[in-house]
Formats: C-alpha cells, structure tokens, sequence
C-alpha cells in the first residue's frame, strides 16, 4: 500500500500532463503581460481548485462517475493532473478581457468556450491521451458543467479585479496623504 | 395532548431517518454560520490573501482526504448518502473556514507567544471537529493514530501561513497592501 502511488506505466496521460505544464509556462512567457502577477496567480489557482473540488465531489460513496489517469486511486500525477486547466481558464479570461466582450456577446462566449472544452475532453477520453476513463457518465453530461463553471471564473475575475483595484487606490492614497 | 398524537410523536422519533437528518441539518447550519461569518466579519488580512489560501486549502485538504480515505483507507467514511453529504461539508466548507480564521486572529497585532497559543487552541478545534465526525459515526478510524491528527492539522496551519506570507509578498510588491 502506498499513500501516493506512481503511475502503472509512465504513458500518454501522464505525457499530457507534462506537456499541459509546458503549454501553461509558455503562454504565462510568450503572451504579452495583462494582468498583475496576483491576479494571474488567482486565475490559475481557481481553475485548479474548482476542478478538484467538483471531481472531489462527484466522487461519491456507491457510484463511480469516472477514473482520472490510471486508476481510481488517487496517484502522484494526480496532484499535477489539473494543471491542464489552467492554460485553458487563463485564455478564456485573457481573450474575454482583451477584446472586451459585453451583453449578449458574453453568453455566446461562454457557449463556444462550453464547445471547446467539450472537445478537449473527448480527446482527453480518447486512445491517444486516456486521461478520462468514464463509467457512468457521457460527455453531454459535462456541458452543463462547462456552462455554470464558465461564468463563475468571469464572476471570479471581476470580483478579484475589483478588490485589486480598490486596494490599489486606497493604498495609494494613504501614501499620498 | 391526545393519545393519538402521542403515537404520532413516537412513530416519528423512532424512524431511524430522524437522528441522522439532524446530524445533517446540524452540520448544514454550522457550514452556513461558517459561511456568514467569514462574510460579514471585519477582515484584517487582505481580502486577496485569504481567497488564495482558501483555494490552496481546498485543493490540499480535498487531496489528503482523498490520499488518507481512498488509497491508505486510513479513515473509513459512512456509506450512507446523508452522512457522506456531511463529511463532504465538513471538509469542503467547515475545516476551512476555521483554518481562515486562524488568519484573522493571528493578524492582530499580538506577541509569538500569543500567536502560539492561538496555533494549539487552533489544532484542539480543529481535533475537536474531527472528533465530533467521528463520534458521530460520519467516519471510523481504521489504522489511523490519533496522534497522526495534531501533526496533520499543525502541518495545514503551516501552509496556511506560508501561503499567506508568500501572497502578501506579493501583493505588496504591487503596492496593494
């Protein structure tokens, strides 16, 4: 019995992983700087916690919705397996704040953002990565995730912005003053 | 009273649903005090701060659980649905919010010692809320030690501080606090 076990065998879904980590860098490296380094710090850390709540959650006592990596158990690369998340919540936020979008332009957002997150898991379900091994639960099932998940992380970001903004100000005027 | 009511009274009490439901209407109450706590209490440590180290919380504890239940079945969680729903608010929204908390009374001005004093009344709540899921029957130790406990919440109240230190580095080298 081991508390973190390593993977079965060192293969495609752990290589995902990995790769999704270099993807992550690059785009914090590469991508012109929009957001002071806190709040791309939160962004980054809410995409990774949500994720691991909601799976957390839907784990339930007698039935099992789907496997992460190669088993049930919670493995090592587990800890690392919602990183993926984090490009993909980085550039959905990114995307939003610089071009700007508003009104009915947000729903539409959200959707075509639902889509390709639909998309990227089917191909996380498929032989070529296996990181999801699904038991009782269809990919459909995951659209409304996508859909509640989505405007919370818009809502998140307001909301850090804002706190950001306001402490700034405060700060700077005591320091005026 | 009449003889009728009398029954009625004795059939509800005995429907072995009824300590459990109260087990959960219980814990419900507690996590929405919790919640309105943190709320609406007069916050010392930076708002940003503490949405960090809640997120950390919540991706570390959800993992310990998952590591100490699932892999090393150190504890042995109820399968019934109501009190699974327990254990999952208590370690989603319960524990957390007093490990925030611990934030809140440690930001007072106050000497080490105090500080230290408020880590170990700090790990005896946090022992107290495990030892209440416990006698509650929402869990059962199987080769888990209760000494293990005070090390595991100590550990949490570490990374609780460290990762409010390093978010406040910095969001002071943003000229935020």
């Amino acid at each position: 019995m081991s508390l973190l076990p390593l993977p079965k065998q060192f293969d495609q879904n752990e290589w995902f992983i990995i790769i999704s980590i270099g993807v992550l860098v690059l785009l914090l490296i590469f991508l012109p700087k929009r957001f002071p380094t806190s709040i791309t710090i939160l962004l980054i850390t809410f995409s990774m916690a949500i994720a691991r709540v909601v799976d957390h959650l839907l784990a339930g006592p007698s039935i099992n919705f789907y496997d992460v990596l190669d088993s049930g158990k919670y493995e090592l690369f587990d800890l690392l397996c919602y990183v993926p998340y984090a490009p993909f919540a980085y550039i959905f936020v990114y995307i939003y704040d610089h071009w700007k979008i508003k009104g009915l332009y947000t729903s539409f957002y959200i959707l075509v953002f639902s889509l390709m997150g639909i998309g990227f898991e089917w191909l996380t379900t498929t032989p070529l990565i296996e990181f999801f091994k699904y038991h009782n639960w269809k990919i459909v099932y995951s659209l409304p995730i996508y859909l509640v998940i989505q405007p919370i992380t818009l809502c998140f970001y307001h909301l850090i912005n804002k706190f950001h903004d306001d402490s700034l100000k405060k700060n700077t005027i005591a320091s005026a003053d | 009273m009449t003889g009728n009511n009398l029954v009625i009274i004795q059939k509800t009490s005995n429907t072995p649903k009824g300590p459990i439901m109260i087990k959960l209407a219980g814990f419900i109450s507690l996590s929405l005090i919790l919640i309105n706590s943190i709320f609406t209490y007069k916050k010392k440590t930076p708002i940003l701060t503490l949405i960090f180290v809640w997120l950390v919380i919540e991706f570390f504890f959800t993992s310990f659980i998952s590591v100490i239940v699932d892999n090393a079945e150190y504890w042995k969680v109820s399968k019934n649905t109501k009190d699974f729903i327990i254990f999952r608010v208590a370690e989603v929204i319960v524990i957390p919010i007093v490990m925030l908390f611990y934030l809140e009374v440690i930001h007072a001005k106050i000497s080490v010692k105090f500080k230290m004093m408020f880590a170990v009344i700090w790990i005896l709540l946090l022992f107290c809320v495990e030892s209440l899921l416990v006698s509650l029957d929402i869990f059962n130790y199987t080769k888990w030690q209760i000494g293990w406990s005070i090390a595991v919440w100590f550990l949490f109240l570490l990374l609780v501080l460290l990762t409010q230190s390093l978010f406040n580095k910095i969001l002071r080298r943003e000229g935020v606090i």
